[in-house]
This record gives C-alpha cells, sequence and structure tokens, in this order.
C-alpha cells in the first residue's frame, strides 16, 4: 500500500478530502511517529519484518554497517556462524566485534542479518510494513493528530506494541498439527 | 460582470447618495476586501492558490494565509517565504484576496453570484458614511451578516 492510498481513507475519515484542515505535511509527520514507534514494537520482538540480509564486504577486516541499521541478529562467513567477541580479547576465526557503525571480523566478506530501521516515508513511498496494519496507522495517526500524544507517550507506546505483536505472531512459523493422543 | 454594472445596482440600491458613479469605487473594492476575507475564513476553493514556495521566494501582496495556517515547513519573515528545511516545498496551499479595481470598465473579480453581495455590503458603507444618524443602517448590517451566514451555509461551513 502506498503512503498516498493510506492519506487518502484518513482524509476520507477526518472529513477533509480537500485538505484545508490537515496538510500533507502534517500527515505524513504524524505517520511516521506512528511507524517509528511500530518500528520499536517490531524491534522488541526482533521480527522478521524488520530483518534483512546481506553481504558486506571486508577490507583490512572491517566494514561499514548497512544504511538503516539498528541492530545485529545473525553473522556468518560462509557455513561458520560467528560470535560477538566481549571486551578487548582478539577477534578469531569464530568472533566479530561492532564498534560504532563497523563491524570486524577476520574474514573478507560476511553474511549478516540484522534489525533494521524504517526510513521516513514521503506520500508517494509504499508503507514499510503489511496493508493489515492499515487500521493500526490510521487510528494512531489521529491520535498524533489530535495532539493527543504529547503527555501520554508512556502509555501509547504499549498500546501500540501490543496491538503490532497481535499483527505479527507466529508470522514466522507453519501451522502446528498436534498428533491425537491415540496416535501410535 | 463590469464595475459599472455593480455600480448600477449600487445606484438602485443607495439611492444615487454619491455625486458620480466612480465615486463607488473605493466603495466597491472595501466590499470586495470584505468577501475576500470571508471567503478565505472559509478556507473556499476559489480563494486557494496551490503552489511550491522556495526559499526567499517574495510573498505575493493578495496573500493572506496558509491552507491550513499551521501544516506546512513555511513561514514568513520580512516578507519573504522561509522553509524550516531550507528546500523547496511543493504543493503548498494558501488563500490570495481577491484584486482591486479601478476603472467602470474592469471586470468585478467575482463570479456573478456574488454581485448582491458585493451591492449590499457596498451599499451599507455609502449609507453609513452618509446618513444621520447612522442606526438607519442597522437593518443592512444585519442583512450582510445574514448572507454571510447563508454563504456558510451553502459552503458547508459551519
Amino acid at each position: 500500500m502506498l503512503a498516498s492510498d493510506l492519506l487518502s481513507e484518513l482524509r476520507l475519515d477526518l472529513g477533509d478530502p480537500a485538505g484545508t484542515t490537515y496538510s500533507d505535511y502534517q500527515l505524513m509527520n504524524s505517520l511516521n511517529s506512528v511507524l517509528r514507534l511500530v518500528n520499536i514494537s517490531l524491534q522488541n520482538i526482533s521480527s522478521s519484518l524488520i530483518k534483512k540480509a546481506t553481504t558486506l564486504t571486508l577490507t583490512g577486516g572491517t566494514a561499514p554497517l548497512p544504511d538503516g541499521f539498528l541492530s545485529i541478529y545473525d553473522v556468518a562467513a560462509g557455513s561458520q556462524s560467528l560470535l560477538p567477541q566481549t571486551g578487548s580479547l582478539d577477534l578469531d576465526d569464530y568472533t566479530y566485534r561492532i564498534i560504532g557503525n563497523q563491524i570486524y571480523a577476520n574474514y573478507d566478506a560476511l553474511n549478516i542479518i540484522y534489525l533494521s530501521v524504517f526510513t521516513i516515508v514521503q506520500t508517494t513511498d509504499v508503507l514499510p510494513v503489511p496493508d493489515v496494519f492499515a487500521e493500526l496507522l490510521k487510528r494512531y495517526t489521529k491520535v498524533f493528530l489530535a495532539g493527543g500524544i504529547d503527555t501520554s507517550t508512556a502509555t501509547i507506546l504499549p498500546t501500540i506494541q501490543s496491538e503490532t505483536y497481535m499483527l505479527v505472531a507466529s508470522r514466522e512459523r507453519t501451522k502446528i498439527v498436534r498428533k491425537p493422543s491415540f496416535y501410535v | 460582470m463590469l464595475v459599472q454594472n455593480l455600480i448600477n445596482l449600487i445606484n438602485l440600491e443607495a439611492d444615487e447618495l454619491l455625486d458620480n458613479d466612480t465615486d463607488n469605487i473605493p466603495y466597491i473594492n472595501d466590499a470586495i476586501d470584505y468577501l475576500s476575507f470571508t471567503l478565505c475564513s472559509m478556507a473556499d476553493p476559489e480563494m486557494i492558490t496551490v503552489s511550491d514556495i522556495t526559499p526567499n521566494l517574495v510573498v505575493p501582496d493578495t496573500f493572506v494565509s496558509f491552507v491550513p495556517a499551521k501544516g506546512y515547513p513555511v513561514y514568513i519573515q520580512s516578507g519573504i517565504f522561509c522553509t524550516t528545511t531550507g528546500k523547496t516545498v511543493p504543493s503548498v496551499k494558501y488563500t490570495t484576496a481577491k484584486p482591486h479595481v479601478s476603472l467602470v470598465t474592469d471586470e468585478i473579480p467575482f463570479k456573478d453570484m456574488y454581485s448582491s453581495t458585493l451591492k449590499m455590503i457596498a451599499s451599507y458603507l455609502i449609507k453609513k458614511k452618509t446618513y444621520i444618524p447612522v442606526e438607519y443602517t442597522t437593518v443592512d448590517k444585519s442583512f450582510i451578516s445574514d448572507i454571510v451566514t447563508s454563504i456558510k451555509g451553502a459552503k458547508g461551513v459551519s
């Protein structure tokens, strides 16, 4: 779904099709605020929705992390899975280290899976979440527009989180069929 | 509609209180301003201009306000537009007042359906300036208020 499609639905809900009460800038500003909270919610559960995979080429044992990097989920060099090296210990063939925006390892290339942040969405962009999020996004965008978020961030984040969890629950799992009790 | 046509209507309404036709023009311009502000306050589509705002662009003389008033990363300082990002802000809506007239052969800058409203406003202003006591114009003032309320109702503005 394009952001402009969601805005169109929002405008009908708000009774403002001509954009004389809210400009696109105000709607997009509030929508992006909601998306950031959704992003935090998804990050808290390491949702596959914000996971990305890429291959980094290391020069001199280091490479910059990709744009939009939030946190690391998995690091591998070929078939070797790497673990984070702690403290000041030297890196070996089984470890990696992240300092600032750089990743270090004793390899020429790393396959990483990481949790990403949503970039600021423009009206012509595709929303970074599935269409099923549309109702959540519309509802909380209206809350932001009404200014109700100013003093209640602490209360609205858990609300968005619980709704987000419901929307992505069991997203990565296939249906589990329990064997009947008399099965031998 | 030409200014002369409106003057003819005003002369009928105000009993030709002014010495000559061109004396009506300042009152017609006052009526144009009054109706402009009234329609701008309703964000009437006829009054809205949409344009891209580049930093340091000179604010047009006819600019009234942004629609919505605080809906854009744009502000005005010393007669020029400034953007909070320093970049061009596309598709900004703002209202503009209609231009004044100066000759009897000029076109009235509103649709003909507003001619009665302009006539009443200009006539009221002429009578208010001329009548003694001024209370004689109270009914006209009340009627103009009714017209404005009627315009708002017709345009779905509460």
